[in-house]
This record gives C-alpha cells, structure tokens and sequence, in this order.
C-alpha cells in the first residue's frame, strides 16, 4: 500500500527530479530506472555506468558531477557545457 | 555450421607502391577503388548465390588491404544491392566511435535491411588506435563501456543520460529503434576475459579470430563458463570463428599455393612504431597475457581440398564450439580475385553442403 500512495503522489511531483541509477546494481535493477522515469513527470535518468546500489560510493566523481551539475541548473543541466577546444 | 564469406574489398595496389601502414593517399587511383567497390557487390552477388548464410565486413583505415574505413557503410550499400544474404558487421570498432552513433546507424540498417543485420562490436586491432588517436592503455575500458552503452541505448524506453568513465551524454533517446528486439543479434568481438565476461553478462555471443582452434578454446570455454556463471547457455550461433582458409581441389595444392603466399606482413608499421605498441596495448586470451598482434602476417587455420577442409571444420566445431565460421579465401589484401573466386565456388560446390550437419 505504501508504495501504491507513493506512485501516485510521484505523479503530481512537478519539481524537477534526478533519477541515478547503476548500471550494475544488484538490489534494484537498473531496468526500473524507467519506472520512475514514467510516474515523476519532470524526471530526468541517469544511469551511471560501472556503479552498483551505491552510487556516490562507486563513482563519487561521477555522481558529485551529476548532481552539482543538476542542482545548479535544473532542466538545463541536460545542455552541454563540455569544454572540446584543444589549443586556444 | 553456419558459413559467412569475409569482405574486403579487394584493391589491387600496383606492386612498387609503398608498402608500409599508413599507405599515402596520392598512390590511391579512384577508378581502382570504384572497380574494387563493384567488384565487391559481384562478389557478394556471387556468395549469396552459392549459399552463404553472412557476408561480414569491418573497420580498418588508412591503407588498401581492407578497404573499409566505415563499414556500416558498405553494409549499407550491399544491402541495397543484394537482397537476401544477413550482412554482419564485425565490426565497428567501438572505442573509437560515439556508441550512440553507431547504436542509431545500426538501429537504422536493422530497419532497412529486415531481419538481415548481425552486429559484432569491437575493440579493434593494435595499429587502428593510431587512426583516430586512441590511446592504447584505454582502448579495453573504452569498448567495454561503448558496447554496454550501444546495448543501452537499443533497449531502454524512456530517454537516459549516460555518466560513463569514458563517455558522457545527458540526453540519449535513439530513433529509429532496432525492428529485430530486443537488437540484432550481438556479439563481443575478441579473446580476452573481458570479452568473453561482457558477452555472458549480456547474453550476448563472442565471436574469436585468426588463432590456433586449442587457444581458441580458452577463450571460448571462458565465455561459455561465464555464461553458466549468469545462469545460461549459449547456443551454437553464439561462437563465431573468424579464419583465413586456403581451399584447392587437392591438398597438394592447397599445401603448395601456401608456400608461395608471401610470408612478409602486407602493411608493416615501422619497428619502432610496432615495439611502442606492443609496450602500450595489453592483451590477453581468456585472462593469460598475450602479446599484441602487431605486424604480424595472420596464419591461416583451414589448409586442404574439400575433403580435409570439411574435417577441419568438423575440428573447430569440436573444439572451439563455433557455429558460424567468418571466412576469408585468399588473405585480405591478396589481389587475385580469379583464385578467389575460384576458392569461393569450390567451397560453395564441394564443401558448404556437407557441412550443415556440424
């Protein structure tokens, strides 16, 4: 019952909403990353490659860069701000 | 056993070109190369007629001895051209491509070409790093995590990003999707643990090449332990042996028109180029440390006239498990294409309808 209330509750949550998954999590199965994906409304997923359930324990660098990234600019996190120039 | 014809696009360099890898492009003439491309479609006509299950092609850059830099491309192409035959990329090579690229392109073929797309991914040989700048020492992470990512992105539904070591995408959300689902059917290309661990993971197949059938063996006992490790069996189509045969209508032929292949590497990069790779690419069979293969001329595994070759063929079954034999008749960059297709027609004649029982 308690997970029925809080799927229907996911469903109003317009805040916008970081999904992290691991690409080798054994305790929930990176596939139910989708899931979420379909109940938040403003979710975005990510899966972290080469990490298990904890994730900022597997890869802290990758998961500290996410999740600044998204703190600080929401939705826009999803535009490239990657710096490609080689000799200025 | 299964039967895939090795394409690639055979270019008749003139014989005082310069040997040596990476080949000057001003030695190019391009109508050669246009001939070579519509020879290769002849070609395919010709194997898809005499009964083979696959035509495979693959990447390599920068010199004619496998004329294929992009070879979705010639997939692509031949598809068009050819109407039945499966047409088997083995394959691109993953570090050094955007996966998601190549997960959208092949997703692309998949669609166009129904049902006749087989996709090996691959970490590529030794001196292709030099061709886009790949640094040796990551190539192994590198196609691990582009092949999990090209796997990623033919199956996830809802749109992903990807925080990977070596790749990073905030928006991943590929259409087409693959018509074959949950992908074509897929291979991890190579001998190493790694390989063969990846491909159990995600119950894929393996596909081996060029090695003696007892090594190869390791690699593939590795996979199929593995696969039991993850809790199934593969299944015959899932060990590809790519190999170099030399088919005659006699052994002694066949034993005599060895002694005249030339025993030089066809493209050799410079010694001190070579001990540098050597050095920086690390390699294993199975998880034993091997030695990159690098100017190294690839040794040809099925010698003899038809009756031997059919009983090497029932060998490599046994002993390396594979169900689908990838196969060049002459060596890649060998320019006699009448041998060739003379090779082709025997096999297809006397050898290719006694061996689907393997």
């Amino acid at each position: 019952m308690e997970f029925v209330d809080l799927e229907r509750r996911m469903r109003d949550l317009a805040t916008p909403t970081l999904v992290l998954f691991g690409t080798r999590d054994r305790v929930m199965p990176p596939e139910l990353g989708r899931i979420y994906k379909e109940l938040l409304p403003n979710a975005y997923l990510v899966f972290v490659y080469d990490a298990g359930h904890r994730v900022a324990a597997d890869r802290p660098e990758a998961f500290a860069e996410v999740v600044t990234d998204f703190l600080d600019r929401r939705e826009a996190f999803v535009i490239s701000r990657k710096n490609t120039v080689i000799h200025p | 056993m299964l039967v895939s014809f090795f394409e690639t696009v055979r270019y008749p360099l003139p014989p005082q070109a310069p040997r040596e890898w990476p080949t000057p492009p001003e030695v190019y003439d391009p109508e050669t190369g246009a001939e070579a491309y519509r020879q290769m479609i002849e070609r395919v006509r010709f194997v898809e007629e005499l009964g083979f299950d696959w035509v495979s092609t693959s990447e390599h850059h920068y010199s004619p001895r496998i004329l294929t830099p992009s070879p979705i491309l010639s997939a692509v192409h031949i598809a068009a051209q050819v109407p039945r035959i499966k047409i088997a990329l083995l394959g691109p090579i993953v570090p050094q491509s955007n996966p998601v690229r190549v997960a959208e392109e092949l997703a692309m073929l998949d669609t166009m070409a129904p049902g006749r797309l087989v996709v090996g991914m691959l970490r590529g040989t030794t001196n292709e790093m030099m061709s886009y700048d790949l640094n040796p020492a990551e190539s192994r992470e590198r196609t691990d995590e582009g092949m999990e990512l090209i796997l990623k992105a033919w199956t996830e539904p809802q749109p992903f990003g990807w925080q990977g070591r070596h790749f990073q995408f905030r928006t991943v959300s590929i259409w087409p999707r693959p018509l074959q689902q949950p992908h074509p059917p897929a291979y991890a290309l190579g001998t190493s643990g790694e390989a063969g661990e990846f491909a159990a993971r995600h119950r894929i197949g393996l596909g081996v090449s060029y090695g003696p059938f007892e090594v190869m063996a390791k690699a593939t006992g590795h996979y199929r332990a593995e696969c039991e490790r993850h809790g199934w069996q593969p299944g015959r189509d899932d060990i590809v042996y790519r190999a170099n045969m030399l088919l005659a209508e006699t052994d002694e032929a066949a034993h005599e028109q060895l002694a005249k292949q030339n025993s030089a590497p066809p493209f050799p990069i410079s010694p001190v180029l070579r001990d540098a790779l050597l050095e920086a690419d690390k390699r294993n069979i199975a998880g034993e440390a091997r030695p990159a293969s690098v100017n190294r001329v690839l040794p040809t595994s099925f010698i003899g006239g038809p009756d031997t070759i059919v009983d090497q063929i029932r060998r490599c079954r046994e002993v390396v498990g594979a169900g689908v034999i990838d196969i060049s008749l002459e060596p890649p960059g060998s320019p006699d294409i009448d041998r060739l297709m003379r090779a082709l027609e025997l096999f297809g004649r006397r050898v290719l309808p006694r061996i689907r029982e393997i």
